[in-house]
């Protein structure tokens, strides 16, 4: 208990809380959110998942350092979060330039061949 | 002090960084200002004690995936997209289904409010002297060794379903028969040797080969 109130001290003086990382990790997803639904063009909505997995890693990581600093299955979980988006970002990519290679075009509209 | 007049300047570097992938005129921009958004949640892992975590993901977000999607900008050129109708619409169906999210996740993480378990003092002054990099690694290879080894399996796939589709020609079973994209379209190229094997005369090529194009337009669908 001593230590707790200890931990609720230094944060108190470092006037930080989880909840500034959980506030900007959620405008981060946000943002991301917004560029998937408003971009165009193949690669920046790539480049916008990633931002939201950034996101989501940041709120792992600030949880974990929060909750239980002596258990760091957050910082695994962000771990495996990471090499699931590079997969993502690698198998993504080479069917941006499949789609390319075929169509010559990055366009989101252009797409729309399975759309009725 | 120090710690929160940090995270301030990263939250204020990364949230106009990430602006700036959201609206940049250029891709090429919003790829360099992801890499300063992925820079600054660097920062943000070192003030939350994980710096194993911090320096992954400089390697691999910072200077791997941000060198991959400027390789696909280069392939693909950065040609700006042909005017469309109804972009404002595009635009506020975005902005409203966005800030809608982004309220209902921020209502609710603002009351996050859960039991900590505080760490010992020792474990902490031993987590800031040797880092988290051998804490992390007895969990990886002890609880989480099974989601390891599936995380291997899966970028195994990954990076095998990467060069399948990325290949530029299909090879086919035919020793004298070979196919290659050219403007979207599969072009079949039968050898000299072939013809002369088969003993077509060139008309009849000519009709093979548009008969071969059809069937396989069938069969890939392109």
């Amino acid at each position: 208990m001593m230590m707790s109130a200890e931990v609720a001290e230094v944060v108190a003086v470092a006037g930080l809380t989880v909840h500034h990382y959980l506030g900007v990790a959620t405008i981060l997803f946000g943002l991301g959110f917004a560029g998937v639904v408003s971009s165009r063009h193949l690669i920046r909505t790539l480049m916008c998942v990633e931002l939201m997995l950034n996101a989501v890693n940041l709120v792992f990581v600030a949880i974990n350092n929060h909750v239980n600093p002596s258990d760091l299955s957050g910082q695994v979980f962000a771990i495996f979060i990471l090499t699931i988006s590079a997969a993502e970002a690698a198998v993504g990519l080479a069917i941006v330039l499949a789609l390319f290679k075929n169509t010559a075009s990055v366009d989101v509209e252009d797409f729309s061949r399975l759309k009725w | 002090m120090f710690e929160s007049t940090l995270f301030w300047i990263f939250a204020t570097v990364a949230i106009g960084a990430a602006l700036g992938v959201v609206l940049a005129p250029s891709v090429l921009y919003s790829a360099l200002s992801l890499i300063v958004v992925f820079f600054s949640i660097a920062a943000f892992f070192l003030l939350n004690n994980a710096d194993f975590l911090a320096t992954a993901q400089v390697l691999v977000y910072g200077v791997g995936l941000t060198i991959v999607m400027l390789f696909g900008i280069m392939f693909t050129g950065d040609t700006p997209l042909k005017a469309r109708v109804g972009k404002i619409g595009r635009l506020l169906i975005a902005s409203i289904s966005s800030v809608a999210l982004f309220a209902l996740i921020f209502t609710s993480v603002m009351g996050f409010n859960i039991k900590q378990f505080p760490a010992s003092a020792q474990w902490i002054t031993e987590l800031h002297e040797q880092g988290s990099t051998l804490a992390i690694g007895q969990l990886l290879f002890s609880k989480y060794v099974l989601p390891f080894e599936v995380a291997s399996i899966l970028l195994l796939g990954a990076m095998i379903g990467a060069i399948m589709l990325s290949k530029k020609t299909f090879t086919s079973q035919e020793p004298g028969l070979t196919f290659s994209i050219q403007e979207g379209r599969l072009k079949p190229t039968l050898s000299a040797e072939w013809r002369k094997d088969v003993g077509f005369v060139e008309a009849e090529v000519a009709e093979e080969e548009v008969l071969a194009t059809e069937e396989l337009k069938k069969e890939c669908s392109l």
